[in-house]
């Protein structure tokens, strides 16, 4: 295991900075996210001429403070993308673990609803469930976890499918262990570096999911604050108002990169043999 | 000088090379969504049937004015209470060539009428039998005294195809390959991409001048903002739902509209039951502030149910002003000191900045204490619990009704009726009740005079008793090139032969 | 290599079927064609009539059995709203479909795989930063956000392409960027790592010490095993590919199945979704059949091995 640098800890910043903002957005917001004036829609930011310092960033497009709706926005969207994180990546790894431990029919069985998964558009699906669920937030959650469950199931599959055979496994099946014990004592530990690797990398893509389920109008409903919906909604008025789509969409470049970054340095530390296959 | 020669190299790469001298005629007009089929019966989307207008005729039309016009019917007149002769216009052929006959219309009316063949059969359900008397007389027998027949004719689902196409095989052939009578021919369809149509120079309507337009291409764009982009840079001519805060940007055509904004409430059960709740919802709602800051002014506020575009509209009925206060009062007078909780939805991208306009009302209505949960609600589902009137007691639904006669018996008996859209939602439309009787008795009345009096009584009661709430009545809006200009319509029909193109 | 084609194409078949049921079931869930069809002040009668007409009022497992006996004859039924066969309506699109992904595809193997192999070469320094900051900022970027910033400033500012639709070759470029750009990212990041993977292995240092040129060695002996993985990943991500071009087609008013699949979905037109999925599946499935294929032009030891 090489030593994890500090500095490699540099891009947690802007994540660390986000998941503040999204605990503490009651102090922090100088302002209700989902009160506004509609008198005064679309102000530009204070440092721009027609801008106030009580309104940081500007308005949006019903008047109400953009900071403030970018610090709820920031609980939404992370919560969301926590949720669905843990979801897919908890459900795929047990999956991927017992298929690739039993092999035989269960494998089987798992392999074709992987391959299922994998060629159904994740569009059309979501758009599917959550025209039958309505766009909650615990919907979008599965929604969005369904779409990344398939990735964990394959790789930790087939890490299983290699380490079972190891010695240390086989000694353990020999001294008689039963099977919940070889697969969460022997086996487990060897590949969680690899499940929170890969969870990393997905919190970014989900992040960038969620706005594209916004953008088909089956993002989180308004007035409640999420990054992505907020993005699409400001997106047709970048013209006369840049602020209202530049602030969210930053947010979300800057918080994605971070978590990628993150995830880079977590696996050139936990995993010295790159797990290359994994991601991306 | 970059926007020329974009124009041209665009005009270039879009078609197979038309003739220079074409170019000039031709008009590409861009609306949100692409035509689903080319059968008239089979739609009544807006986008949809504005190709309908260009390539059939119906047997009256509207002007851009909304006065009602002879077009393949060059006369009508009621023989009795029941009964209607009217008069086709001789020697009218089809886009094939074949003449059109009292036989085609009779084919095209009698498929309207059978429920479960079109999706238009509700604007045909008084007709009771369709006759040819010879080919260029028909006779419409009403099952009750219709005073609307003749706007019937013009309504969508009127639109007039060869007699064969009326079978389930030739409506198939018809969806793909129109063949019409009308101003402008089919020429070709690659969907989502482009229809194109040309000029039918035989048309009966150009009364011996040529047409203005020789070819028109309909390009659909989705996404408003594409839309505006591809008009700005000379990629298209003429664009649709054009959402009021970007007007600005380019050139604009505008009219008041046939549509209003309003919002279904289930006023069978409390809170909504007690008339003081929904007129509380009303005084929270800053209406003006609306039109004024979330649709850049394009509206105008309204009450007592109808659009001024409607027979029966009555101008003495003010829209309510805003005045939380007295919402709070009334609300406390009904009992809801602490004030009530609402779910406030709209469907999916169906109307302008509806997500921005159900957000502004909830945060208004927050200040009297009504509380609105907001629902998008995907299409499909909003569209069931519509057809399947499961509003439930504490829902609020943005609509935008059009009236499809241009009269009251079109847009508010046609959603109020026992039977219509929000007939469950309001006792108050029951046999026996004022406005109930009001508008049967309009409905089967022969004499405007009378007719318009009984709609100023029945407006009134919407107005005081509020069975759904009234925001403003919508603006049609059209971003349009230098090149083209045309008197926009209130009933949002998009029709080429009534446009002009500049030098 | 005949047994492994036809259990190859068993399971095709197999997962084809899968998706199709999911959508079969999926859509009947919720919403009601008819309603969707009707204007909102239509009668219960017409409404029950029309569902009729539409074939929608026998019992669903009546509907599914027909549904399955059309499907294996090609027929995917009549479109509610179109009026036509599905499977044509979809196949009439499909070119457009196929012709966006293919171009992002090459645009972003063309950008990536270099911009992975410089970053590798230069681990540590400038240029490997420079490379994967640009992939990550491709990865964040939301494919809406993407495409209205392109066209406002490529299209609208600059007056250099087309904003929107389907035509000449100019029209191809900025919806193939919007979505290439996401794919370019994940493959630049893969690439990179990949080689790094495979510069540190014996065969490449005794590919070195034995005197090859750097660029034989790299080209010849890195690139040729690097890929492997890469050739996997865009196999896998083709699915996402085809979710990403229904974004790219509405912005971009790209006349491609995707934006066909999502408007009738809305509309519940089933026959055409149906259709709609079956078709992107099979391509999916068919991509990695490729992909399975190259494998072994690749990596001969790979040949026969059922790559699930």
């Amino acid at each position: 295991m090489r030593r994890l640098r500090w500095y490699l800890l540099l891009p947690a910043v802007p994540v660390i900075v986000a998941v503040a903002a999204a605990l503490l957005a009651p102090w922090v917001a100088p302002s209700s996210p989902t009160s506004g004036n509609l008198a005064a829609r679309l102000r530009p930011p204070a440092w721009v001429q027609g801008g106030s310092v009580q309104r940081l960033l500007g308005t949006d497009l019903l008047g109400r403070d953009l900071l403030s709706r970018l610090i709820w926005g920031a609980r939404i969207s992370l919560l969301i993308a926590l949720a669905a994180t843990v979801l897919g990546a908890v459900v795929g790894s047990l999956i991927g673990l017992v298929s690739g431990y039993y092999r035989g029919r269960v494998d089987r069985v798992v392999t074709k609803l992987i391959d299922v998964q994998l060629a159904f558009p994740f569009v059309l699906l979501a758009i599917a469930v959550i025209a039958v669920a309505g766009a909650s937030i615990p919907v979008l959650v599965i929604v969005l976890a369904i779409g990344s469950w398939v990735g964990h199931a394959r790789i930790i599959r087939g890490l299983v499918l290699s380490l079972r055979e190891r010695d240390y496994v086989q000694a353990a099946r020999a001294l008689g262990a039963r099977t919940p014990r070889i697969l969460f004592r022997h086996l487990l530990p060897e590949i969680l570096s690899v499940i929170l690797i890969l969870a990393t990398f997905d919190v970014g893509r989900i992040i960038i999911l969620e706005s594209t389920l916004s953008f088909l109008g089956l993002g989180v409903q308004p007035p409640t604050p999420s990054w992505g919906s907020d993005l699409r909604d400001a997106a047709a008025y970048v013209r006369q108002a840049w602020w209202t789509s530049v602030f969210p969409g930053l947010a979300i470049m800057v918080v994605v990169l971070g978590v990628n970054l993150v995830g880079d340095a977590l696996r050139d530390a936990l995993d010295p043999r790159t797990q290359s296959r994994a991601r991306a | 000088m970059r926007g020329r020669i974009g124009t041209i190299l665009t005009l270039v790469s879009l078609l197979a090379a038309p003739a220079a001298a074409q170019r000039s005629t031709q008009v590409v007009i861009s609306q949100p969504a692409d035509a689903t089929t080319m059968d008239p019966g089979r739609s009544t989307q807006v986008l949809t049937v504005n190709y309908f207008f260009n390539l059939y005729d119906t047997l009256t039309r509207w002007d851009a004015s909304l006065k009602l016009h002879p077009a393949l019917a060059t006369s009508w007149k009621a023989v009795n209470d029941t009964t209607w002769d009217v008069t086709l216009r001789p020697d009218v052929k089809f886009h094939d060539g074949s003449p059109l006959t009292a036989e085609d219309v009779k084919a095209v009316y009698e498929r309207n009428m059978v429920p479960g063949k079109t999706v238009v059969q509700s604007g045909f359900s008084t007709l009771e039998a369709v006759q040819a008397v010879n080919p260029t007389t028909l006779r419409i027998i009403t099952r009750k005294p219709d005073p609307l027949v003749p706007v019937r004719m013009a309504q969508m689902g009127g639109s007039i195809y060869p007699a064969r196409f009326a079978s389930e095989e030739g409506a198939r052939e018809l969806a793909r390959k129109p063949i019409g009578s009308g101003a402008y021919k089919f020429v070709s369809w690659t969907k989502d991409d482009q229809l194109v149509m040309e000029a039918n120079r035989d048309w009966w309507g150009w009364n011996g001048k040529p047409p203005v337009v020789d070819r028109v291409v309909w390009k659909p764009i989705p996404d408003d903002f594409a839309r505006l982009s591809a008009l700005q840079r000379g990629e298209v001519d003429l664009i649709t739902n054009v959402p009021p805060d970007q007007m600005k940007i380019v050139r604009t055509l505008t009219v008041s509209s046939t549509r209003t904004l309003t919002f279904w409430i289930n006023t069978t059960q409390p809170p909504t039951q007690d008339k003081r709740v929904r007129q509380a919802m009303h005084y929270a709602m800053d209406v003006n502030s609306i039109v004024k800051d979330l649709y850049a002014g394009q509206g105008k506020p309204f009450s007592g149910g109808l659009a001024d575009t409607d027979f029966g509209y009555n101008p003495a009925l003010k829209p309510y002003p805003y005045d939380p206060p007295r919402a709070k009062k009334l609300l406390a007078d009904a009992g809801y000191p602490n004030g009530i909780d609402v779910t406030l939805s709209a469907g999916i991208g169906t109307i302008v900045n509806d997500k921005q306009l159900l957000e502004a009302i909830a945060d208004m209505w927050s200040k009297v204490g009504i509380r609105a949960r907001i629902e998008m609600m995907e299409m499909a589902a909003r569209q069931k619990m519509n057809n399947e009137r499961l509003l439930p007691p504490n829902g609020v639904m943005l609509i935008n009704p059009q009236s499809t006669l241009l009269d009251a018996d079109g847009s508010l008996w046609r959603l109020f009726h026992p039977n219509g859209f929000g007939g469950k939602y309001w006792i108050g439309n029951q046999p026996g009740q004022r406005f109930h009787d009001l508008m049967e008795q309009a409905r089967y009345t022969l004499d405007p005079k009378k007719r318009k009096e009984l709609y100023t009584e029945a407006t009134k009661i919407i107005h005081e008793e509020k069975p759904w709430l009234e925001l403003f009545q919508e603006v049609v809006i059209y971003g349009v090139s230098k090149r083209v200009s045309f008197k926009p319509r209130p009933d949002y029909r998009l029709i080429v032969s009534e446009m002009t193109l500049a030098k | 290599m005949l047994q492994y084609g036809v259990r190859k194409l068993a399971h095709t078949l197999l997962v084809a079927l899968g998706v199709v049921t999911l959508v079969f079931a999926a859509l009947r869930l919720s919403g009601d064609p008819a309603a969707t069809m009707l204007p909102g002040d239509a009668s219960v009668e017409e409404l029950v009539a029309l569902r009729k007409t539409l074939g929608l009022d026998k019992p669903l497992p009546v509907q599914y059995a027909s549904f399955l006996v059309g499907a294996v004859t090609g027929d995917f039924g009549i479109s509610f709203r179109h009026q036509q066969p599905a499977l044509g309506l979809v196949m009439d699109r499909l070119p457009a479909t196929l012709e966006l992904a293919f171009a992002a595809l090459v645009l972003a193997v063309v950008v990536a795989v270099p911009l992975g192999i410089i970053a590798a070469l230069n681990r540590g320094r400038l240029a490997d930063v420079l490379a994967m900051a640009f992939a990550v900022v491709g990865q964040a970027t939301p494919y809406f956000w993407m495409g209205i910033m392109l066209i406002l400033i490529v299209s609208v500012e600059l007056g250099w392409l087309p904003t929107s639709g389907r035509g000449s070759f100019a029209h191809l470029i900025l919806p193939a960027i919007t979505l290439g750009t996401h794919f370019a990212a994940s493959l630049a990041r893969l690439t990179r790592t990949a080689m790094l993977e495979v510069l540190g292995q014996n065969y490449v240092t005794t590919a070195r010490a034995k005197g090859l040129p750097e660029r034989t060695v790299i080209l010849a002996h890195a690139l040729k095993n690097a890929s492997v993985p890469v050739v996997t990943l865009i196999g896998l991500q083709f699915g996402t590919l085809l979710g990403g071009a229904v974004v790219t087609e509405t912005i971009f008013a790209w006349p491609g199945v995707g934006r066909l699949a999502v408007q009738s979905i809305f509309v519940r037109d089933y026959p055409v979704v149906q259709a709609g999925v079956f078709v992107l599946a099979l391509s999916f499935v068919a991509i990695n059949l490729l992909v399975d294929l190259l494998y072994g032009f690749l990596d001969p030891r790979i040949r026969t091995e059922d790559a699930a």
